[in-house]
C-alpha cells in the first residue's frame, strides 16, 4: 500500500462526500466540522472504487436545509452556546473543478477519467508529501491541471487562492524556481495562452518570485 | 545547424523563414548565406531582411512592472516562438540538384528546412581558386565564420568592364589593389598569347605607393610598389618623382583639345558662353599664329606663358614661330585675338574671351611643358605585349581634379588613336587593357560622357580589348550608358538610395538586394556579375595578407625567371 492508500483508508480523515456531479464540477457535501479546513483553492481527492479524482475549490457555499431563513441576532459564540445542534439544519457544499485522477496503478494522472459516484468519500490533500506527488507525478513539475482548471470556470482570483493555499508548499522548493515557472508558464502557453500575464502578476505578488 | 522553416515567399521576392524557437536571430545579420533543403534541390539563399513579429497583447509582461525581472527572464526563454515569432528574408541566388549549380527557378517546398551552409557548399556553388584564372577575393558572409574563401574569375572580370562603387573609407581602394594585384598575377601566370597591361590612374598614389589610413599614415605596400619590376610608376609630382623614384610626367600642353578645356572649363568655373565660342576661338588663334599647333597659347595669352616658354628649349622654338607672326608678347598676342573675335563673332563673344581666359590660368600652374611628353611612352607599354604596367599617380595634386582630368583625357585619347592605328594597319592588339578610372564620374558623368575620350573608349573599344574598372563614390552620377556596359559590379556600403539602384541595376532581383547595401560594413562586398557564380556578399581578404601572397609569388616568380635565365647561360644561349 502506498502513501495514497494509507491516507484514503482512513474515513476519519475524509472531509465530506460527493453530492453531485455535473460534467466537470463534483459538488461535495462538507461535514460540518470540516468546513473551515476547506477553501478556494484546495486540493481535494474522491475516494471512489477505482480511480480517485481529484479537483480544485472553486466554489463554497454554507445554505439551510429548509427553504426559509430566520434570523438570530446573536455573535458565532452566542449561536453555538444557544443551539449546538444548529449545524445539523445547514448544508456545507464546496464544488472542485475535476482536473486529475490516481489511477489504478495509483499514480496521479492530470487528466480526467471517470465520475466519482455519490456519497464516495472526500478527502483533502495538504500534507507535503502527498502534495508533492501531485505537483510531481513523474517526479518533474507538472502543472498540466491548471488546463481543465482555466478552462472549466477556474479564474485568476482562485488561482490567486491556490498560490496561498500552498504558498509554504513551493517557498519551501525556492531553488526549484526556475523548473517551477518553466513548467507553469508551459502549460499556461499550452491552454489558456492569453492568462499568462495575469498569472505571473500573481506569481510575483502571492509567492514574492 | 537547423534554423528554422520556409513559410512562404516566391522566387522575385524571396522566401520567408520562420526560425526555431531556440535559434539566436542575432546570429543571423542580413547578406549573410544560408542553405534551403527543398524536397527536390539543395537552394543557396542570402538573408536580405529579419525582424521580430510580436502579439502585443501578450507581451505586454515585458512592461508589466508587477511581474519581477527574473519570473520575465524565465518567460522571456520559455514563450519564444509562442509571444513571438522571430523570422527572416532571403533572396534565392541559386540551386542543385546535386549535379550543378544554377540560378533558381523553382521555390523550396513549404516547410523545406532551413540551415547554415558547410565548406562543401561554399566550394560547390561558388567554385575553387585555381591561382591561374581564380583567385581568392574573400571570405563569404556566414552567421558563424566560415574558414575558406570564394574565388572571382579574373579571365572573366577582364573580358568586360566592370565597376567598385562604395562611398568614402568604405574599401574601394583595398579592394582596387587586390583585384589589380591578381590581374597582373593573371597576367604573369598566364601563357595566353595576348598579354593583359593595367592603366591606374592612381588619384591618392595608393596604388603607385602605399595605401593609407583614415588619418593618412601609410599601411601597407599598393600594387604598383609589390609589382615594380612590372610596373612603370609616374606622377606630374616632381618633389615626389624624385623623392620616391617616380618617373616624372608633366602635360604637354599644346596637345590639349577643344574637349579636353570642355571638360575641365565647368570646374574652374568657366561660362558656358566661353565654351561655346571655344571652336571659334582656335579658328581664330590659328588664323591670328599661322598655326593650329599651339592655339592653346592664344587662350593662354598672359606673361607667365610666355615667360614658361622662354625657360624650356622647346618653348623657345614656339616662340620663334609666333615672332614670325608679329608676336613677340603677351599682350600682343592678346591684343589681336581679341580685335579678331570682335570683329568675326561680335562683343558678346569678345567680352567673353575677355573675362574668362583669366580663369583658366591655372593650368599654367600645373606641371606643364610645350614639346614631346612621356605619354607617347605609356602607350608604348601598354600597346606593347613586353611593356609594363603602367600607374599614374597624383601626388601632391590628389585634389586637382583638372589635371587629373587631363592627364587621363591625354593619355586615353592617345591610347585610342594607337589602338585604332593597329587596327587600320590590319593588326591585331597585342595586348588586351584595363583601365582603373577613379572618381569616374569625372570622365563618365550624365554631361562629361559624350565629351571624354573614356566614354569612346567604353562605347568601342571593348572589341579592341581596352576595358574600363569604373571607381566612383557617386554611381547615379554616372551615364546609365556606362552602368550598363559592367558585367560585373563590386558594390561596397552605399547610402544614398540613388547610388544604391544604379550601382545594383544589373543585379539579378536587384529590389531584393537594396536593404544589404548601406547595411555593409567596411570591406565588406556584395559582388554579381560575370566574375563570380552566383550573388554574394564578401568580407575581402585581408590586404595584409594579400600582399604576403603577393610577395611570395613574385619571388617565385623572380627566382623562376632566374633559373631560366641560368639554363639558358649554361646552354651558351645568353
Amino acid at each position: 500500500m502506498n502513501n495514497w492508500m494509507i491516507y484514503l483508508g482512513d474515513h476519519d480523515k475524509a472531509i465530506g462526500e460527493v453530492a453531485g456531479i455535473e460534467s466537470e464540477i463534483i459538488n461535495i457535501h462538507i461535514y460540518p466540522e470540516h468546513f473551515d479546513k476547506v477553501s478556494f483553492g484546495s486540493i481535494l481527492i474522491v475516494n471512489s472504487l477505482n480511480i480517485k479524482p481529484i479537483g480544485i475549490v472553486v466554489k463554497l457555499a454554507h445554505l439551510s436545509k429548509y427553504p426559509t431563513f430566520t434570523p438570530i441576532r446573536m455573535t458565532r459564540d452566542e449561536i453555538e452556546k444557544t443551539y449546538p445542534d444548529l449545524d445539523l439544519y445547514h448544508l456545507f457544499v464546496s464544488s472542485i473543478i475535476y482536473t486529475s485522477h490516481i489511477d489504478s496503478y495509483n499514480k496521479v494522472m492530470h487528466f480526467r477519467s471517470n465520475a466519482p459516484r455519490l456519497h464516495d468519500l472526500v478527502y483533502l490533500i495538504n500534507n507535503e508529501e502527498l502534495l508533492e506527488r501531485f505537483f510531481k507525478p513523474e517526479g518533474e513539475w507538472d502543472f498540466n491541471f491548471l488546463g481543465y482548471f482555466f478552462n472549466h470556470g477556474g479564474n485568476i482570483f482562485v488561482f490567486r487562492d491556490f498560490l496561498y493555499r500552498h504558498k509554504d508548499f513551493f517557498i519551501k522548493r525556492l531553488d526549484e524556481k526556475e523548473k517551477i515557472i518553466d513548467s507553469l508558464i508551459a502549460v499556461i502557453k499550452k491552454y489558456k495562452v492569453d492568462m499568462v500575464n495575469d498569472v505571473l502578476v500573481q506569481l510575483t505578488d502571492v509567492l514574492g518570485w | 545547424m537547423k534554423i528554422g522553416k520556409v513559410v512562404g515567399g516566391s522566387i522575385d521576392e524571396g522566401v520567408k523563414i520562420l526560425l526555431y524557437p531556440n535559434t539566436v536571430i542575432e546570429d543571423y545579420s542580413i547578406g549573410s548565406l544560408i542553405v534551403i533543403e527543398g524536397k527536390k534541390h539543395i537552394y543557396l539563399g542570402l538573408i536580405t531582411n529579419s525582424g521580430l513579429a510580436v502579439s502585443q497583447s501578450m507581451s505586454q509582461y515585458i512592461i508589466n512592472r508587477d511581474i519581477s525581472g527574473s519570473v520575465k527572464d524565465i518567460l522571456t526563454k520559455e514563450m519564444s516562438g509562442t509571444l513571438w515569432t522571430q523570422w527572416l528574408e532571403a533572396a534565392l541566388l541559386a540551386q542543385t540538384d546535386g549535379k550543378k549549380a544554377y540560378i533558381s527557378d523553382t521555390m523550396p517546398n513549404f516547410s523545406s528546412i532551413v540551415r547554415e551552409l558547410s565548406k562543401d557548399e561554399v566550394k560547390f556553388f561558388f567554385g575553387v581558386e585555381n591561382q591561374i584564372d581564380t583567385w581568392h577575393i574573400g571570405v563569404p558572409k556566414t552567421s558563424k565564420v566560415i574558414d575558406i574563401e570564394i574565388p572571382i574569375s579574373i579571365k572573366n572580370l577582364i573580358n568586360l568592364s566592370f565597376g567598385i562603387f562604395g562611398k568614402s573609407g568604405s574599401g574601394k581602394t583595398f579592394l582596387g589593389n587586390l583585384i589589380a594585384g591578381y590581374m597582373i598575377l593573371y597576367d604573369l601566370l598566364n601563357s595566353s598569347d595576348q598579354r593583359l597591361k593595367l592603366l591606374i590612374f592612381d588619384m591618392h598614389s595608393e596604388y603607385a605607393l602605399e595605401l593609407k589610413d583614415n588619418l593618412g599614415n601609410p599601411i601597407e605596400d599598393g600594387v604598383g610598389k609589390v609589382f615594380k619590376n612590372w610596373v612603370k610608376r609616374y606622377t606630374p609630382d616632381e618633389e615626389l618623382a624624385k623623392k620616391r623614384g617616380l618617373d616624372l610626367l608633366k602635360i604637354n600642353i599644346t596637345k590639349l583639345t577643344i574637349s579636353d578645356l570642355e571638360l575641365i572649363a565647368p570646374i574652374f568655373g568657366v561660362s558656358k558662353t566661353f565654351i561655346q565660342y571655344l571652336r571659334e576661338f582656335k579658328e581664330i588663334i590659328t588664323d591670328v599664329i599661322g598655326s593650329n599647333k599651339y592655339w592653346i597659347i592664344g587662350i593662354l595669352s598672359f606673361e607667365k606663358t610666355f615667360n614658361l616658354l622662354s625657360n624650356s628649349t622647346e618653348g623657345v622654338k614656339i616662340l620663334e614661330e609666333l615672332s614670325k607672326a608679329g608676336i613677340n608678347d603677351a599682350s600682343s598676342l592678346f591684343e589681336k585675338v581679341y580685335k579678331k573675335i570682335r570683329a568675326r563673332l561680335g562683343s558678346g563673344a569678345e567680352h567673353a574671351y575677355k573675362s574668362q581666359i583669366a580663369k583658366l590660368s591655372r593650368l599654367l600652374d600645373y606641371p606643364i611643358k610645350f614639346g614631346r611628353d612621356i605619354i607617347d611612352e605609356i602607350i608604348d607599354n601598354l600597346t606593347r605585349s613586353d611593356g609594363n604596367h603602367i600607374v599614374i599617380s597624383l601626388g601632391r595634386y590628389e585634389k586637382e581634379t583638372p589635371l587629373y582630368m587631363l592627364i587621363a583625357n591625354l593619355i586615353a585619347r592617345r591610347l585610342r588613336n594607337k589602338i585604332l592605328e593597329k587596327t587600320l594597319e590590319g593588326k591585331e592588339p597585342e595586348t588586351k587593357i584595363v583601365i582603373f578610372l577613379e572618381e569616374a564620374h569625372n570622365f563618365l558623368g550624365k554631361d562629361t560622357y559624350k565629351i571624354s575620350p573614356f566614354g569612346v573608349i567604353a562605347r568601342e573599344m571593348r572589341k579592341k580589348g581596352v576595358i574600363l574598372c569604373v571607381i566612383d563614390q557617386r554611381p547615379s552620377e554616372l551615364d546609365e550608358d556606362v552602368i550598363s556596359m559592367l558585367w560585373t559590379n563590386f558594390v561596397l556600403s552605399l547610402t544614398d538610395r540613388r547610388d544604391i539602384s544604379t550601382a545594383l541595376i544589373g543585379a539579378p532581383k536587384a529590389d531584393l538586394f537594396i536593404k544589404i547595401i548601406p547595411l555593409l560594413k567596411t570591406r565588406e562586398v556584395f559582388i554579381y556579375g560575370q566574375a563570380i557564380n552566383f550573388p554574394v556578399v564578401i568580407k575581402i581578404k585581408d590586404y595584409s595578407k594579400a600582399v604576403l601572397f603577393f610577395k611570395k609569388k613574385v619571388n617565385e616568380i623572380i627566382s623562376k625567371v632566374d633559373k631560366e635565365v641560368e639554363v639558358l647561360r649554361r646552354e651558351g644561349l645568353l
